[in-house]
This record gives C-alpha cells, structure tokens and sequence, in this order.
C-alpha cells in the first residue's frame, strides 16, 4: 500500500530526529580531542563543531546519499516499510548500546537496519551488491586508514619540528587544532547527514513523490546537515558533564594529526560516495597518534572489545530492522 | 610492530651522552668514597673530591632537564628522562651526604662493615655506568639491561644484611658506655645504606623505562 503523505511526513520526521541523536551521540568525537587539549572551551567547542557540521554542505554532493538511497537496496524494493524497519531498528540498537554504555556506530546501525529491512521484504535479490560491498569495504578500510595517515602525518609533523621547543610546537598546533577540529566537523557532517539525506530521498522516490529520477531535495539537504548540527550542538552540553576521564591525553600536535588524519579519510569516502562511521575513523586515527608515540601507549585491550561491538551492530541492527519491517508489512 | 615506523622518526641524540658523563662522576665518586673509608688523611682528601664531583653531577643533571625543555623530540618519554636523571643525581648525592656526616662526627677509623658497603656502592655505581651505556639501544638490549637491575638490587639486599651486621656489632662495642661512639657509627651506616638504595632506584627507574619502551 502507498503510504499516506501523514505517514510519509511523520517518517521523515522520525529520520531527522535520528539524525539529531547521532549528532547527539556523535558530539563527543567531534570536540573531544579539542576540548582536552584546552584549546577550546566545552561550550565553544561545540559551537565550533555545529557550525562546521552544518556548512558542510556547502562542500559536498549527494553521493553518499544516492549511495544509501539507491545504493543498497534497490529502490524496487524500498517502500515506506522497509524504511520504518531502517530507521527503527537503527534506533533501537542505538538505544540498546547507549543503555548498555556500548560504543557503537549510529551508522553501521542505519546501514544494518536497511538491509535487514530490505531483505525481509525482497529477499537476496533485494540487495544491489555493489553498494554493499563497497560500504562493508569501508567499514574495514576507514579506520586503517585514519591510522595510517595519523602516523604518516605525525612522521611528517615531527620532522618539520625536530629543532623547535615543546612550547613553541605547543603554542602553534593550539592554533591549527581549530583549523582540523573544524576540517573534521566538516568530514563528519558531510558523511552522517548525507545518510539520513538519503533515507528521507529514498523513501520519497519510493513512494513517487520525486519523479523518474532519484534526487535530494535541497529542503531535504538542509533540514538534514540542520539536524545534524543541532544535536552536535546540544549533545555537547551533555558531554561536558561526563568527560573528564573518558578523553584520551593528547598533546595539540597529536590531537592535529589525528583530526586531519580522521578528516581526510572522511573526505575520500564521501567523495567515492560511500556511508562510513565517523567513530570508527576517528578512533583508528587517534589510535594511529598514540602508537606513534609508543605502542604500549595504545590500550589494545579495549580496542578489541570495541572490536566486537563493531562487528556485532551490523546484524543485530538488520535483525531488528527485519522484525520492525515484518510488523508494518501488512499494512 | 612499528619498529620500522620508529627508525623513520628524526632522532635526539643529546640525552645519551649527557647520562654517560653523569654515570661516569657517579662512578668516580662511589670510588672516592671508598677511599675515604680506608681512613687517615684519605678523609680530608677524598672529600674535597667528593664535594667537587657531586657539583659537577648537577651541572650535567641541569643540562638534562635543560634539554628536555628545549626538544621536541625525546628518545624516550620526558617524563621518564626527568626520572632517571634525579634518580641518578640522587645517589650521588647521597654519597657526599656519607661523606659529609664523616666529616662532621670527625670519624677517622672505619669498620669492615662499613668499607664493605663501600665496596657494593661501587659495584652497584658501575653497573648503573654499564646500563646507562645501553639505553640507546634499549630494544637490543632489554634482556641485559633487566640483568643488570637485578643484580643491583641483589647488592642492595647484601648491603642491607651488611648494615645489620655491621649496627649489631657496632652496638655490642658501645653498649658497655659509649654512647657516642654508636651514635656516629651508626650516623655513617645509615648513609652508606641510603647510597646503596639510591643506586637501587636508579635501577628501578632503568627497568620502568624497559619495560614501558619495548
């Protein structure tokens, strides 16, 4: 059945709010390594962090967005019950991992949801194999690559700086640290708002309200990076209560590297259109400092335990997505 | 892992020099001390030594903390660096202690104990030379450098069970009427013991960076 415009609306709405709650969730990321390096107060950092979210429209097309609208499950077979089972099951998974004080990805929650959405309604033959595999690609790639380039760039730093003092290396990258913490904000909008974009797309071209071809509404575009920024926004404030231990030390010159190193990788996977976690390529980066320094500096402990959540949120989001599908499909 | 990563990052060779001199006055001063024991007119001599030595050891230490804040590239961690050096000026320190509390009670005779700990001083000072020696390579060398700590804290386990033999027998002398003579006797034992466990630090400090490093 065709979903009623009320229902359409209301699903758009529920998609902006997701969007909102990863800002929310994400919010910690973006200012974390700019706040405990004291460059930024909490409540400027985060300021800092939306604005940057939110202009980064400015710099990105629709690709990602294309990719989750159409990219993943053939848009035959999106209706707006597989999108309610999409953004349900990545929202619950959300709400499970928050409760349980899990690290998990808001993204691989929304990319499993989908797909677990998707082949319920169509089976196998639902899923456009490209786009799969070029995302579940990324999910291994984005993170080696945020540490690869952390230490590249941390080699390159270090040998522009070898004669200089701490003080005066500290005193500069205090200063290019607003410069990476707002390239990273930028990465981070222009890939996390463009998935939602591209659920709110995805739905209207399956329910016809787009035409013959698929295409993000620029109200659509902005309403998105909107959400996105707002949650980083007030999801900040929150942030500031409970930080403290939680933030990794790091010296202006690393968290510089690790947010351009985060930043770039962002960059490269937006551009080839494909959807990646922002938590997952900030943490590869920020990992990727603190070996350069020493690997015993790295608590590889519970990398690998952030590991198994990481590997657990893509099926156990498309289950929930496919049983949150099944309940809507017979209507 | 990345020890191909690690040999591509620039390199501050400044600080291993800089720690070879200061083990080599520490060497020179456990020695200078030992001499002082043996008595005689050797006090007074060896211990304007030992007043010149421990000066040049804080012109070095200065250099050190110096150096740590004026690179930005250190060859292990700064804090670490600040350790070993106090650690190190530390024990020395601690021999000009001995020898000015000898000075002060104007000993002159010394008891076999007492030059016995003299003699573990200085085989604990050399093997801190022989460690300090190694930390620029600290991967190569982990094993030896781990074998060298604990052979110094071997020493300072002697030296404990000397400085209780030495007080017992010390007590046993004075315990018919003098009580000064314990009392300086007993001034001159804590110090060497205190120089010993200085030198025990600087092990623990060694194998912290080790173990941390590698």
């Amino acid at each position: 059945m065709v979903g009623s415009f009320y229902l359409i609306v209301a699903l758009i709405a529920v998609a902006l709010i997701f969007d909102f709650l990863n800002g929310l969730h994400d919010a910690a990321n973006s200012i974390a390594t700019v706040v405990s390096t004291r460059v930024l107060s909490p409540g400027i950092a985060v300021i800092w962090a939306a604005f940057f979210n939110f202009i980064a429209f400015l710099f990105f097309g629709v690709h990602v967005a294309a990719t989750i609208g159409t990219g993943l499950i053939s848009p035959e077979v999106v209706s707006w019950q597989v999108i309610f089972g999409a953004l349900m099951g990545a929202i619950s998974w959300n709400l499970i991992t928050w409760w349980g004080g899990i690290p998990s990805s808001s993204s691989h929650a929304l990319i499993g949801g989908l797909v677990g959405a998707g082949i319920a309604k169509g089976g196998g033959g639902a899923v456009v194999l490209p786009g799969i595999v070029k995302t579940a690609g990324a999910i291994v790639w984005s993170p080696l690559l945020g540490l690869v380039l952390a230490l590249f760039l941390w080699l390159a730093v270090s040998w522009l700086v070898r004669r200089s003092t701490p003080f005066v290396v500290d005193q500069r990258f205090r200063v290019l640290q607003l410069v990476s913490a707002a390239l990273y904000s930028i990465g981070h909008g222009g890939n996390d708002a463009q998935k939602t974009m591209g659920i709110i797309a995805g739905l209207m071209f399956a329910e016809g309200m787009l035409g013959e071809e698929f295409y993000v509404p620029f109200w659509v575009v902005i309403s998105c990076y909107a959400a996105l920024a707002l949650g980083t926004l007030i999801g900040g404030w929150r942030i500031v209560k409970t930080m403290g231990s939680k933030i990794t030390r790091l010296k202006p010159v690393q968290g510089f590297c690790a947010e351009t190193a985060g930043a770039a990788t962002l960059y490269l996977a937006t551009w080839l259109g494909i959807p990646v976690s922002t938590t997952h390529t900030i943490t590869g980066a920020i990992i990727g400092v603190g070996a350069a320094r020493r690997v015993s500096a790295v608590r590889w402990g519970i990398a690998g335990s952030i590991l198994i959540a990481w590997v657990v949120t893509l099926p156990a989001a498309a289950l929930i997505g496919a049983l949150f599908y099944a309940l809507v499909s017979p209507f | 892992m990345l020890r191909w990563f690690y040999r591509l990052m620039p390199r501050q060779g400044m600080f291993f020099p800089l720690f070879e001199r200061h083990a080599a006055v520490i060497v020179t001063a456990a020695r200078a001390l030992r001499e002082m024991l043996k008595g005689g007119d050797q006090v007074d001599l060896r211990f304007k030594d030992i007043l010149r030595l421990e000066h040049e050891a804080d012109d070095i230490a200065r250099d050190v903390l110096l150096g740590l804040r004026t690179s930005f590239i250190t060859p292990f961690d700064r804090a670490d660096i600040q350790s070993l050096i106090t650690s190190m000026d530390d024990s020395i320190d601690q021999m000009q202690q001995t020898a000015k509390a000898i000075v002060l009670f104007e000993t002159t005779t010394f008891e076999p104990d007492m030059r016995a700990m003299a003699d573990a001083i200085v085989e604990g000072a050399e093997l801190v030379q022989r460690a300090v020696s190694m930390l620029v390579n600290l991967t190569k060398n982990a094993a030896e450098l781990n074998e060298i700590c604990l052979q110094i804290t071997r020493i300072e386990g002697e030296a404990d069970d000397m400085h209780e033999r030495g007080l017992g027998r010390l007590y046993q002398k004075a315990k018919a009427g003098d009580a000064m003579e314990f009392i300086r006797g007993n001034e001159v034992y804590n110090h060497l013991e205190k120089a010993v466990d200085r030198l025990d630090d600087v092990a623990d400090e060694i194998q912290g960076i080790v173990i941390e490093h590698v």
